[in-house]
């Protein structure tokens, strides 16, 4: 029988490795968004986006992303951070590149850099979330941090409430006997961590509905049947966190034809699975490779209804309301990501998405 | 009363069943559960016909025995317009509204009651004709029942080479089960084996192609007989043709992995041998004269099909020169689609599915997970990771070259549905089976798989008891 090769400890490398492609990949994103702008490719429904994402947002996403400037400044945030957390835990800069240039070209990057968006902030709240919160867990940093980034990821998107729900679980199972494997503070910094990130959204949710009390109901419909709402919110899951780029779950109007982009969203589910088979019974990733599976199915289906019973409103959980979850894929992809063959297709075919994607940027509407 | 059970109760049987690699127990596992799904499933559907072409399956089946097979632009036959008009489709309720009513109106039905079931040969009708005239002697079912009960012995049958694939290539018995009952609890199973298709053959011939290469790889079997077998399966339904571009691959990818110190084209008397049959290249020159000669027996059907034309062909209405995007989208339709993910085809009909999408939905992302995650993983060595290897670039490959081929020799693109990649099943949830090798994975995949099985076919049951 074939013995499957030991896993191999991911290595741990320099933060400052590899960061002229951090450049360029960032460089690039930029120079996207200010294409588009330049050349009115991929024009803003603010209040049609508004009405979709409900009250809380309102108040806070529009005053902290209403233009290209600041669209620009968080893309190149969230690249940079994306690289950087993802090239520490593969060691490897042909898989840091391959798995930022797929969240770089993907329809999520598309819709979140537009001018404008309130989803600007996602992946980079999702990324901080993954690398704060294990270092938290693991003792190499205080838990303490976890109160305030677990508000101001809510405060900035109510529906960042998924990532944070998804590291509450990872600290939460964490505490379990089986999953304990790091010496000292785990216990406690664990209990702490998911002590901070509960609090800090909880207090967030707090101000979220003081806030929506005193705004226009419109659009509030509560759905009669709690378990169609389920249903509905978990559909609509299967549509969007783990089809990354699934076009019409993330972005109607990304250029390029649907069928082109599925891939994209199998990195994802690939990267969830391999690590579910590499690190499931390994100490140091176990944990959080069962919250992130668990998350993968179940948080957007708790968010639409924690969400819905806060505020009254029946929130649609769409593909970009699970986004916070899509750069902690791929960070956990990072891991797996060892076939250098299978990265180098992978980055051919990114290559070609971001040609087409710069290309037709560069026309005008 | 066996001696074993006589003499020390149940413990020895269980040694028996499980021993060596445990896979007699998988046998016995898979054939029960194949067996209870089918029997249940198809007891538990309502006389409408399947979406998927049933309707001129049954009046192929009808026909069979006076005519043998069907002419372009034949009628539908009135057994089959009657049953229609009353009876309806599953998913979509009754197309018109015309039951009992005569003379029937043709004009009023789906492709205005014109057959296109005339490229298939008669070669999967005959034994399910067989079989369902037996079992409505028998039983007093009639006749469609009986013929949907012959899914039933497809579906064994694809259970048994399917388990034999899996202990070939080494995947623990745990793990085999668990694909096993997946595999049952698909959308694909559902639909293909408790009605009356022509996709029932599809699964059990990529099974039996990949034991078949394999033996012939190994010096057991000789090359020449993949030409018989593989003309045989073409004649069945010509999309198994996939099943030839996959033992190809598989063929190649084995011959470099076994030869790689000394490759085999340096080797004396290489020709020779692989005109007997035999040697390192045979596999492939092996698989490379079937493939033609199921291509000269394909060809030589449609023309004998083209000699007995009695009028115009249905217009299915969905023709369209095919664009880039489409074969591109095939690309990534067999590995998701064929379980329930994404495909339109199968999301179209879900309603009527008892576990979908959730089901098809879950399964297809551990086929997606199985089959790209074994590979990028890059943890398996020898033949396990030929055949992960194989799974994954056959399946992007397959959607695309069907969808050219079929193009260029009709002329109009029609949207392939996800389930002509039948063929590529077994190497896909091998795939799944190879990546979930560890002790908790395997057992928590059969978890999975046991509450998948169980709730297609409960609410199956369930639904068909309150209906």
């Amino acid at each position: 029988m074939d013995e499957p090769a030991p896993a191999d400890p991911p290595v741990r490398t320099s933060w400052r490795s590899g960061w002229q492609l951090a450049v360029a990949l960032t460089a690039f994103e930029l120079v996207l968004i200010l294409l588009r702008t330049v050349t009115g490719r991929g024009d803003f429904d603010q209040a049609q986006v508004i009405d979709s994402i409900g009250a809380g947002n309102r108040a806070f996403g529009t005053i902290l992303n209403p233009n290209t400037a600041t669209a620009m400044l968080w893309a190149a945030a969230t690249v940079l951070l994306l690289f950087v957390a993802i090239r520490q835990l593969a060691g490897d800069t042909l898989a840091t590149g391959t798995l930022v240039l797929v969240f770089v070209v993907s329809p999520l990057a598309w819709d979140a850099f537009r001018p404008g968006s309130l989803f600007a902030t996602t992946a980079l709240v999702g990324t901080a979330l993954f690398v704060v919160t294990r270092a938290a867990v693991t003792g190499r940093c205080s838990a303490l941090w976890l109160l305030p980034l677990g508000a101001v990821a809510v405060l900035l998107n109510s529906t960042h409430l998924v990532g944070v729900l998804a590291m509450a679980l990872f600290a939460g199972i964490s505490l379990l006997p089986w999953f304990r494997g790091f010496p000292g503070r785990t216990r406690w910094s664990a209990l702490l961590s998911a002590g901070s990130l509960m609090v800090g959204a909880l207090a967030a949710l707090a101000i979220v509905k003081v806030v929506f009390r005193g705004t226009a109901q419109s659009g509030a419909e509560a759905p009669a049947d709690t378990l169609a709402r389920l249903r509905q919110a978990a559909m609509s899951l299967q549509g969007g966190v783990l089809s990354l780029t699934s076009a019409s779950a993330t972005s109607p109007d990304y250029p390029l034809d649907p069928a082109l982009t599925i891939p994209l969203g199998w990195v994802c589910i690939a990267g969830l699975a391999a690590a579910t088979a590499l690190y499931l019974t390994d100490r140091r990733w176990s944990a959080m490779t069962v919250a992130l599976v668990v998350a993968a199915v179940v948080a957007a289906p708790v968010t639409a209804s924690v969400l819905s019973r806060l505020t009254g409103i029946h929130y649609g959980v769409s593909g970009m309301a699970t986004a916070t979850l899509v750069p902690m894929f791929l960070l956990l992809s990072a891991l797996v990501a060892r076939n250098r063959m299978v990265n180098l297709v992978i980055v051919a075919y990114s290559a070609i998405l971001a040609v087409s994607l710069l290309l037709w940027s560069a026309v005008p509407a | 009363m066996s001696t074993v059970l006589t003499r020390t109760g149940i413990r020895p049987l269980v040694d028996r069943l499980t021993h060596r690699d445990g896979y007699r127990l998988v046998y016995l596992t898979l054939i029960v559960a194949a067996l209870v799904m089918g029997v249940s499933v198809t007891a538990s559907h309502s006389l409408a016909f399947s979406p998927f072409d049933e309707w001129m399956y049954f009046d192929y089946l009808n026909k069979f025995p006076t005519q043998g097979f069907i002419r372009l632009g034949e009628p539908v036959g009135t057994t089959a317009m009657n049953w229609m008009a009353c009876n309806g489709l599953q998913a979509y309720g009754n197309p018109v509204d015309a039951c009992g009513v005569t003379p029937i109106d043709y004009t009023i039905f789906p492709f205005k009651g014109v057959q296109s079931a005339q490229l298939y040969t008669p070669l999967y009708f005959a034994p399910t004709w067989l079989v369902a005239s037996a079992l409505q002697a028998v039983t007093g079912l009639t006749f469609l029942e009986a013929a949907r009960f012959a899914g039933t012995l497809w579906l064994i049958a694809t259970m048994v080479a399917m388990t034999a694939v899996l202990r070939m290539f080494k995947v623990h018995a745990t793990a085999a089960i668990a694909v096993g009952l997946l595999f049952l609890a698909t959308p694909f199973a559902w639909w293909t084996y408790t009605f009356v298709s022509t996709d029932a053959p599809g699964a059990l011939v990529g099974a039996v192609a990949i034991l078949l290469i394999e033996r012939v790889i190994r010096g057991r079997l000789n090359a020449w007989w993949l030409v018989p077998f593989f003309v045989l399966v073409v004649l069945i339904k010509a999309v198994n043709v996939i099943a030839i571009g996959i033992v190809l691959l598989y063929a190649v990818a084995r011959i470099v992995s076994r030869h790689h110190h000394y490759p085999a084209w340096r080797r004396p008397g290489l020709w020779r041998a692989a005109l007997a049959g035999r040697g390192p290249i045979a596999p492939i020159t092996g698989t490379l004269v079937a493939g033609l000669a199921a291509a000269i027996a394909q060809v030589a059907w449609s023309r004998f099909v083209a000699a007995n034309v009695i009028g115009l062909g249905p217009v299915m209405g969905d023709e369209r020169p095919m664009k880039f995007a489409d074969a591109v989208g095939l690309a990534w339709a067999f590995i998701p689609s064929m379980f329930g993910t994404g495909s339109s085809e199968l999301s179209a009909m879900s309603t009527d599915f008892a576990g979908a999408p959730f089901i098809g939905q879950a399964i297809g992302w551990l086929c997606i997970g199985g089959v790209l995650g074994a590979v990028w993983l890059n943890r398996q060595r020898g033949l396990q990771r030929t055949v992960t290897n194989v799974a994954l670039v056959a399946s992007v490959l397959a959607g695309p070259v069907l969808a050219v081929v079929f193009t260029a020799s009709v002329g109009t693109f029609v949207n392939l549905g996800a389930r002509y990649g039948a063929n590529l099943i077994p190497l896909i949830l091998a795939s799944v089976a190879i990546l979930a090798a560890g002790r908790p994975h395997r057992r928590i995949l059969l978890v999975l798989a046991g509450v998948c099985y169980v709730f297609v076919i409960g609410v199956t049951v369930a639904d068909a008891l309150t209906r």
